[in-house]
């Protein structure tokens, strides 16, 4: 059967398309859709976007699926012609994704309180 | 006092009486600036019992610590006023250069008081003020005007803010224009310029901020730029602009479609997308003041009925003008948001009340003979341009229009309160409570009605530990009501803080509290804190709700209109809706506000509001 991913967003680039379809066996749960993203797209993927570990996605994206929020129900049991939605929810596509986590400036002067962490981008996108 | 230039601008226009007040240093440090201390100057100034469009109201307009510096973003400025469309506060925010080039004439904030005796204008450059006349432009559009002003006062590098013909006339939701197509648009700051017949505000200044320590905010705010420069998640905003919501959010059901009666619609948003646009009418464009991100659009439309080469829609615009009203031209829809900006119409308002009135014409409660022989059936493009023309000069039906939903519906009766979706009278932004529940509490409470920019929460859901910092740490789904109050607060306050800083929303995605602190504490010297600004935060709301509070605003007005609070069929918010009663409760507790809506004395008292607290409980 085929099961359709649509893409959003930032994610897009990584896949390649807004759209990709997966031929997969009868049966297939969306842990298997998840073990097929991590095969093919798991080392494009940034750490603040997919755990490659637990092969899931973290840091805010929502995966739905018959527009209802799939959260950790992976053992979900997928049919033909699913669309499965992948995007990132923060009023439509814009992640508060800090790329590089604690790198970058570090400014302290004249004894004031200013160390803060400025973050710096990791990855590019839309190339 | 380093940041700030240190002086107010007082002008009364009855009086043509022009004057220099020193600010105080306690009160910038308590406020910080901007809408902080907009806020505190409407409060001590401005009774709440005061007729908005009167010429005893005012408007406030301040600068902010980092404005006119070379931080990203910083040529802000903010409004403060009483909204004639609501009836309490409102404070509006406005990108572009106005800000910046204002503070260089030498002054953090204006206060504008009385009414002129026929219409005028202010040059203001370099700590001289005229009030000239501005018959000759009364009656011109806000571009002509915003083009026209620096050649009269031969000087082009010159920036003006300014009413076009809705603000003259008088609708409530009409807004003030600066440079290429932006706003403060909410709550008819127009609308109150024009009472006082003041047409613009011209502003040309070379002084210089003279900040704490100038080295080590260069090199902080070019990190921040550079940052927001090379972001991967920012650029999708530099590429695709605001509207490139339309493409991402509809399968979420955050899009309101058909006066928030449907949960999504692909094919309309999709058509209205930042995608679209980009391929299709859009134009290299300009970015605000120093700004790396650089998402205002430029579109041109070489041919046809909606010819046109001039800013483009934002999001919101798309969304009210576009999939609210079920019209998918975004040819049509760019053209009746530049309309809106010509004529100065707040674009949400403006087509939201245009939604609401076309399911009052499907319901028969607005008929033929009420628009003139005019169809106001969904989808049509045309009727939605023509509304817009009409509701500018107040002809026609669009007298009625001009009132906002919420008057609106009062006239109309029947059941048509239900499905005006506003808060305190301001018409709902393009965002779902349905979709994201954190929206639910934040509209209800937000200091000036229905909002999205008092408090961006939605940002926060489906986030792993959002603003750590201040110890919002944790997951909230976005259809649970857990803790969605605590977000609420914190996204309120961190709004508070950015409009008193006076920086964009957008410039800020990749920062945390302590990066705020440390901006603000190179350009004054002071010392904040993540600690502290939050209850700077804390204190602006506080006092904000104090003023409304006065204004006679109570708990029951704390609440959705009731579609907000029906289930849609479709879409990714379909069958869920947000328990207001909960997150509320939770809220109140945390703002320290009694069950009657007003702050508690111990919470005035613990903000350094004893004065407020004086005047609220004797």
């Amino acid at each position: 059967m085929i099961i359709t991913l649509r893409l959003f967003g930032t994610l897009i680039p990584y896949f390649g398309s807004s759209r990709v379809e997966i031929v997969c066996p009868p049966s297939t749960t969306f842990a298997d859709i998840c073990e097929i993203i991590n095969a093919r797209w798991g080392r494009k993927l940034p750490s603040q976007l997919w755990d490659k570990e637990e092969k899931y996605f973290v840091g805010g994206v929502l995966v739905m699926i018959d527009e209802k929020d799939v959260g950790q129900q992976r053992t979900l049991m997928l049919s033909e012609g699913q669309e499965i939605f992948i995007l990132i929810p923060i009023c439509g596509g814009k992640p508060l994704i800090h790329f590089g986590v604690g790198c970058s400036v570090d400014i302290v002067r004249h004894g004031m309180r200013t160390h803060s962490k400025v973050y710096k981008k990791e990855v590019k996108l839309h190339s | 006092m380093k940041g700030y230039m240190g002086k107010l601008l007082r002008v009364d226009l009855t009086q043509e009486k022009i004057s220099h007040e020193i600010l105080d240093p306690q009160m910038l440090r308590d406020y910080i600036g901007g809408s902080g201390l907009g806020v505190r100057l409407m409060y001590n100034e401005v009774p709440p019992d005061i007729d908005p469009l009167s010429p005893e109201a005012k408007i406030i307009i301040t600068t902010g610590p980092v404005t006119a510096t070379s931080l990203g973003t910083a040529g802000r400025f903010e409004i403060c006023f009483k909204s004639p469309l609501t009836g309490i506060l409102c404070d509006s925010s406005s990108g572009g250069h106005w800000g910046a080039e204002f503070k260089q004439t030498g002054f953090d904030a204006m206060i504008l008081e009385g009414k002129a005796s026929k219409p005028v204008y202010l040059y203001i450059h370099d700590n001289q003020v005229e009030i000239r006349s501005a018959e000759a432009w009364w009656g011109k559009d806000a571009y002509t005007t915003i083009e026209g002003l620096p050649v009269e006062v031969q000087q082009p590098k010159a920036r003006v803010l300014c009413i076009g013909q809705a603000g003259e006339y008088g609708a409530l939701y009409a807004c003030m224009i600066n440079d290429a197509g932006r706003t403060p648009g909410r709550g008819g700051t127009g609308a109150v310029m024009g009472s006082k017949n003041l047409k613009a505000i011209v502003v040309y200044g070379t002084q210089k901020v003279d900040l704490a320590d100038p080295e080590g905010f260069k090199k902080y705010a070019m990190a921040v730029n550079k940052l927001n420069a090379s972001s991967g998640d920012i650029a999708d905003l530099r590429i695709f602009g605001t509207p490139e919501v339309m493409d991402n959010s509809w399968p979420v059901g955050d899009i309101p479609v058909k006066n928030w009666s449907l949960g999504s619609y692909e094919e309309i948003c999709v058509n209205l997308g930042g995608k679209k646009m980009r391929d299709t009418i859009l134009v290299p464009h300009n970015a605000c003041h120093f700004c790396a991100i650089g998402c205002s659009r430029w579109v041109r439309i070489k041919e046809g009925d909606f010819k046109m080469d001039s800013a483009g829609p934002e999001y919101e615009t798309l969304g009210a003008l576009g999939s609210m009203c079920l019209v998918d031209d975004l040819e049509a829809v760019s053209y009746a948001a530049h309309l809106c900006n010509i004529y100065g119409l707040d674009t949400i308002s403006c087509g939201a009340t245009i939604a609401f009135a076309m399911e009052c014409f499907e319901k028969g409660y607005i008929t033929l003979e009420d628009t003139g022989g005019l169809e106001l059936k969904w989808g049509d493009k045309y009727a939605l341009i023509k509304m817009v023309e009409q509701i500018a000069f107040g002809e026609g039906i669009g007298a009625l229009l001009g009132l906002g939903t919420r008057k609106m519906a009062e006239k109309i009766g029947r059941d048509a309160m239900d499905f005006a979706v506003q808060v305190k009278g301001l018409e709902l932004p393009m965002h779902d409570p349905r979709a994201f529940f954190s929206w639910a509490s934040n509209y209800a409470t937000s200091p000036r009605g229905g909002c999205h920019l008092h408090g961006m929460s939605a940002i926060y859901e489906n986030k792993q530990d959002p603003i750590p910092e201040w110890g919002l740490t944790g997951y909230y789904p976005r259809h649970s009501n857990e803790g969605k109050a605590k977000i609420t607060r914190f996204a309120q306050d961190w709004s508070h803080i950015l409009d008193s800083m006076v920086i964009c929303y957008f410039a800020t995605f990749t920062l945390q509290p302590s990066d705020l602190a440390s901006l603000i504490n190179f350009a004054t010297g002071y010392e904040y804190t993540p600690e502290t600004l939050v209850v700077i935060g804390d204190r602006i709301n506080a006092l904000h709700r104090a003023y409304n509070y006065r204004c006679g605003i109570r708990r029951e007005d704390d609440t959705l209109p009731l579609r907000s609070l029906t289930p849609v069929a479709e879409g990714g918010a379909a069958g869920h809706v947000p328990d207001l009663k909960y997150q509320l409760n939770e809220y109140y507790e945390l703002r320290g506000w009694e069950a009657d809506g007003c702050p508690s004395r111990q919470t005035l008292i613990d903000l350094d509001l004893a004065d407020v607290a004086a005047d609220l409980y004797g």
